[in-house]
């Protein structure tokens, strides 16, 4: 899947991540010859304006992978989103990542500890009188543990997520504060800093990075916050694309 | 009603009555335990005179002198000639036979060619109306094709986008699109293309419904919602059913035609192919598998204005070996065991 907003710029050239440069300059040609004002493989399919927009795409992919440290930040920065991605294969039931099992929760008997249940639409449940943060079993578990807000907030909470279907970024904010969470726990928690935080809330996109990055950015901050990361991001990428097209 | 129980593995454009994009089931399993066709290709284009049946006739050619047993059907029922690029001179029983019910059963418009394991159902002769086949016929045909005893079929598709076209097209194994390095040829692909696109989408089982009125929506490529392009389809989809988004997003990812460049003269003929890849995915959002390129070479009308298939008269021409080559690469990505092809594959990455 692609539609103009490949994932990657490795998977906008259909390159491999160890590509070499002179795979990089292959795949480059390649895509400037295939959007070239002549290429006849655009007849009747691919408007000039778009044909204007790929080419852009290509030289800015190019311009960062064709330099030794842009293209290893760049990396670092895929990595990370990589690891906030959300699973579409079924997990391997004999692998249990840390950051994709919530915490046990406390029971009657303080001694027991009770896996977290599922609610109806198959999110955690975080409402429970029960519930109390498990302690920290691991010396170093990512995404770091963000406090809760007050147990009263969670019905309203649990109803707002399940029948949100637009997912804008002043609602992150409000279910941010419903849940306690301050700006700066939230970057921490996220590794974000507070002006790509606030210009996600408020929508400003001329302040986002590339495409790539804010989609990584919106799934990291539902995954603290505990929110259906795939449906969050997914209607917030597509305000995101639309408000850069018509801009 | 007739059928069989496992779905799983029907097409549903082979399900519905009606060949809008309203999908009424019919209960046609394109896989039924009793099968023994192990892969059916499709060779479409959506413009006449791209070559679709010298190509179907030369893979048949090709494959049965793998050793295996092929049908080659002519499915261009308003101009049917694959029998010519065969050789054979006009057929005694057609599919219009077959249609009209004045032939017992597919069985019987089997016609024997020279080459050992091939044989050819041909396309309507004698029916005016037979280039536009009913829903009921349709189902009907394929029920039939797909219960011939026969390792491969080989279906030569006609021009156009018609639905039942679209239809055969979608329910092959291999479904090939043929074009030629010009601007005719390329706008017709495209077309042929989004048509079986939106077709596919549009009779999905694994879409709501919610989302496949957009989907129809999308197919007037004028409508008032300003869907225009595939991407608006799935923003749009995406936007207000956004589950409904992750399922149209998979199952656009099945959609995976192959591609073919008939004709190439230049390097630049060649890297169409690469070139249509790349914008099918830009603007369709698919994978399209480029099969390769074949050469243009004057041993094709020598052959045709011979009456005799090009496989036959010039076996150890360039075209051919690629040919023989491809169908190779085919049979072998889906049975890594099956036996090579008599010729030398000396031009083997003509068809990479």
């Amino acid at each position: 899947m692609n539609f103009g907003g490949p994932s990657s710029y490795y998977e906008l050239f259909e390159i491999g991540k160890m590509a070499s440069s002179r795979e990089i300059h292959e795949a480059y040609l390649r895509l400037k010859a295939a959007y070239s004002n002549d290429s006849l493989a655009l007849y009747s399919l691919i408007s000039p304006q778009e044909r204007e927009s790929a080419l852009q795409e290509v030289e800015e992919a190019y311009a960062v992978l064709s330099d030794e440290n842009k293209r290893s930040a760049y990396d670092l920065s895929l990595e990370r989103e990589l690891l906030a991605a959300p699973i579409d294969t079924p997990l391997d039931a004999s692998v249990v990542s840390i950051d994709r099992v919530p915490p046990m929760e406390f029971g009657a008997n303080e001694d027991l500890l009770i896996p977290p249940a599922l609610d109806d639409s198959g999110f955690f449940r975080q409402g429970d009188a029960s519930y109390r943060p498990a302690p920290d079993r691991t010396p170093t578990p990512p995404p770091r543990p963000v406090p809760l807000g007050p147990q009263s907030t969670a019905p309203d909470l649990k109803q707002l997520v399940a029948e949100e279907i637009e997912w804008r970024g002043a609602l992150l904010k409000k279910i941010r504060e419903l849940q306690g969470v301050s700006v700066e726990d939230l970057c921490a928690a996220t590794k974000l800093s507070k002006t790509y935080l606030n210009a996600i809330e408020t929508e400003d996109f001329s302040r986002l990075p590339a495409a790539v990055f804010v989609r990584g950015f919106v799934v990291q901050i539902c995954k603290v916050l505990k929110l259906p990361h795939e449906r969050a991001a997914a209607a917030y990428m597509a305000r995101c694309y639309q408000a850069r097209k018509d801009a | 009603m007739e059928g069989y129980v496992d779905r799983s593995h029907s097409h549903p454009n082979f399900d519905h009555a009606d060949s809008s994009a309203h999908c009424e089931p019919f209960e046609l399993d394109l896989h039924p335990p009793s099968r023994r066709i192990r892969q059916i290709w499709a060779v479409g284009g959506g413009k006449g005179g791209v070559g679709k049946s010298l190509i179907a006739s030369s893979l048949a050619i090709s494959i049965s002198q793998a050793g295996r047993r092929v049908v080659a059907v002519d499915l261009d029922l308003g101009g049917a000639n694959l029998h010519t690029t065969l050789g054979l001179d006009l057929p005694r029983a057609t599919l219009s036979d077959f249609l009209t019910s004045r032939a017992a059963s597919i069985e019987s418009c089997l016609l024997p060619t020279d080459i050992n394991g091939l044989q050819v159902i041909s396309g309507a002769q004698d029916s005016v109306s037979a280039a536009n086949i009913s829903d009921s016929e349709k189902v009907r045909l394929m029920r039939s094709l797909i219960s011939l005893d026969t390792d491969y079929l080989i279906l030569d598709l006609g021009a156009g986008t018609a639905s039942h076209t679209m239809d055969f097209f979608l329910a092959s194994d291999i479904p090939i699109v043929t074009l030629l390095p010009e601007p005719t040829s390329i706008e017709n692909a495209y077309r042929f293309i989004r048509t079986a696109y939106y077709r596919h989408l549009a009779c999905s089982r694994r879409i709501g419904e919610e989302a496949k009125a957009l989907v129809r929506l999308a197919m007037d490529g004028k409508n008032s919602a300003g869907i225009n392009t595939p991407s608006d389809l799935f923003r749009e989809v995406s936007r207000r059913y956004p589950e409904a988004g992750i399922q149209l997003k998979k199952e656009i990812e099945r959609f995976q035609p192959k591609v073919l460049v008939n004709q190439a003269r230049t390097q630049n003929d060649i890297d169409i192919g690469t070139a249509v890849k790349t914008v099918c995915k830009r603007y369709f959002g698919i994978e399209v598998d480029y099969l390769g390129f074949l050469e243009h070479d004057n041993a094709v009308w020598q052959a045709v204005r011979r009456k005799r298939p090009v496989a036959l008269e010039f076996p150890k021409s360039r075209l051919v070996l690629t040919l023989n080559s491809l169908a190779q690469k085919i049979m072998r990505a889906q049975h890594p065991a099956e036996p090579t092809i008599g010729a030398p594959f000396s031009t083997m990455t003509r068809a990479e």
